[in-house]
């Protein structure tokens, strides 16, 4: 990359910084005013790193012709290190439903610390995951570098920056409370900029590939891209009160804002927890295998069913409000129908292990993407059932739907992402191309399912207590339970479910201890001698 | 047109555009002789991967 190239990079940071000064200085609130001060010190940041990685030179040494893998490197230990700061504000959110005591100011009390614990882990630990492994699977199966040089790197830490300013915003209580989309609007336009060069680098690489044909994990990491994109604009077009506060307005209002909110907060669970994740499953689940998948004409079935499906299902959200009848019913139908690409999907996975399945015996990592699987295929089964509208009637607005909502984000995008990551710790970080113990993945992987089945399992219960204990009529037509008695029979369940993210939490403690030591170059006394290191 | 005619007319077209791309997908990777293609094809994340730009088929 030339040395021209770089002065420009620079000279886009340190406009960037000044902006950043002028917000801070015209600010009419003091939070924006905070918030703008970090954009500050990031671009600051930014501009001395690249300062000193262009004088010394250290620039020369990437080449066009090795793949860009520091990127992704970093990436994994971004996921890591979200994914424990995710958890832990999970398990501390359902402690203070358990013991409400725990709500100690303003700053730490359940409904701002909730959106803190959702988007740390869908966008901080799943977003950095994604953004990892499709940067690294598009490098692979293309055969190309990353295009547009630094623009990965933009891509890396615009997000970091994004989630910065979204957690401290929802701590300090700057929200536009859209379910999944709480940042307000000029944290918006920011991760606008991040996703439209996240869009090119993918795209750019797409396009200079060295291959014919385009592996599918590409299709579906791309979907996610462009569908996220679409999503995002859509469910932001707000108007700010002034350019230099937090405060904006949405554009929309009643049942049409409602289901903007649910065609993106739905979309959001089909492309980016969904999409995006088959893609990793559709290159790390052969790869772990060292099998082809089960049937690629499958996998192009899945790809378009998927992606036309999915984008339909958002009106079940709004079973039983102002929304149409007929736009419930389709959200319903479309939901039902996601039955079929879904379980394709969860068939095409399994199946890949045909004539392999011992290895599930050996391998802690490949049983940890079988099980995200199956579990893929059992939240999906559960989704369309959910979606109907007279299961919905029972439980809507209960505990079931957080239960759903777990068995697919703790078992399908954790258990794949974390199978992916030790597949990248052997490759990226160990010497030897082994992790430094399989036993302890082994801890995680049963940790972790068990803590799933805790969590799961207590918010059946939960869950559907609450909806009969809420539709409990006495034969003179009074309702039989008032909602604190509801609470209070719930105490038990949430008590189980804090267990349950707790064991989640510990898993992940050992896969960053076990992560730390393969980086490290050690591997476990006890395993020196098992299966020899992979070439 | 009333509103209901036109909700009910885009519901049928959209109905009939799905089935067609649906079954036009079907119809196309079904097509004769492209099993050996798809077996080649779902191949490549098995490749050897540590070489930009060996590959020129795939």
């Amino acid at each position: 990359m030339s040395l021209t190239v770089r002065w420009l990079e620079m000279g886009v940071l340190a406009l960037g910084a000044l902006l950043a000064l002028v917000m801070a200085a015209k600010a009419v609130d003091p939070l924006y005013a905070f918030h703008a001060w970090i954009f500050f010190a990031a671009a600051v940041l930014g501009l001395f790193f690249m300062a000193r990685n262009t004088f010394s030179g250290a620039y020369l040494r990437e080449k066009e012709t090795e793949y860009m893998d520091k990127v992704v490197k970093y990436g994994v230990v971004a996921t890591v290190f979200w994914g424990i700061i995710g958890f832990f504000m999970g398990v501390f959110v359902a402690s203070e439903l358990a013991w409400p005591q725990l709500n100690l100011a303003e700053w730490f009390n359940f409904g701002r610390l909730r959106p803190v614990h959702t988007s740390a882990v869908i966008f901080a630990f799943g977003g950095n995951a994604l953004i990892a492994t499709s940067f690294y699977v598009v490098q692979r199966t293309n055969r190309a570098r990353l295009a547009f040089g630094n623009l990965a790197w933009f891509v890396f830490w615009g997000y970091q920056l994004f989630i910065v300013l979204a957690a401290t915003g929802y701590v300090l209580g700057v929200t536009q409370s859209r379910e999944y989309a709480e940042p307000e609007w000029y944290v918006d336009v920011w991760i606008t900029i991040v996703w439209v060069a996240y869009f090119l680098v993918y795209f750019g690489t797409l396009v200079k590939r060295n291959v014919s044909h385009i592996y599918v994990a590409n299709w579906f990491y791309l979907s996610f891209i462009v569908t996220i994109a679409m999503l995002h604009l859509g469910n932001n077009l707000a108007l700010p009160v002034s350019f230099f506060g937090i405060k904006s307005y949405s554009l929309l209002s009643g049942a049409p804002d409602a289901i903007t909110q649910w065609w993106y907060g739905h979309n959001a669970v089909g492309f980016f927890l969904t999409a995006a994740f088959l893609g990793m499953m559709y290159y790390f689940v052969p790869k772990q295998a060292e099998r082809p998948v089960y049937s690629y004409r499958l996998s192009i079935v899945h790809f378009w069913a998927l992606t036309f499906t999915y984008i339909w299902a958002g009106p079940h959200h709004l079973h039983y409000t102002a929304l149409p009848d007929w736009v419930q019913t389709l959200g319903m139908v479309m939901s039902v129908i996601l039955w079929m690409p879904s379980w394709g999907g969860m068939i095409n996975g399994l199946m890949t292990l045909s004539g392999a399945w011992d290895k599930l015996r050996t391998d802690p990592i490949l049983r940890m993407m079988v099980i995200a699987v199956a579990f893929y295929g059992m939240s999906t089964f559960e989704g369309p059932m959910m979606s109907i509208k007279s299961v919905n009637a029972l439980s809507h607005y209960t505990d079931w739907t957080i239960g759903h909502v777990h068995s697919g984000a703790l078992g399908w995008v954790g258990m794949i992402s974390m199978g992916a990551m030790y597949y990248l710790m052997g490759r990226m970080f160990s010497p030897n191309g082994r992790v430094y113990s399989y036993r302890l993945v082994s801890w995680h992987f049963w940790l972790a399912t068990l803590g799933i089945v805790l969590y799961a399992a207590a918010m059946w219960v939960s869950g559907i207590m609450q909806g009969l204990m809420w539709r409990e009529y006495d034969d003179q037509g009074f309702l039989v339970y008032s909602f604190a008695e509801t609470v209070e029979a719930m105490h038990p369940y949430y008590v189980i479910r804090a267990l349950g993210g707790l064991l989640y939490l510990t898993g992940a403690l050992i896969m960053a201890y076990n992560f730390y030591m393969t980086a490290k170059g050690r591997v476990s006394a006890a395993e020196a001698e098992l299966a020899p290191a992979r070439a | 047109m009333t509103y209901e005619t036109l909700a009910s007319w885009a519901g049928t077209i959209g109905t009939i555009i799905m089935m067609v791309v649906f079954f036009g997908a079907l119809i196309f990777i079904f097509r004769p002789g492209s099993k050996e293609t798809y077996e080649k094809l779902a191949r490549v994340p098995l490749e050897d991967d540590d070489n930009i730009g060996e590959r020129k088929d795939g």
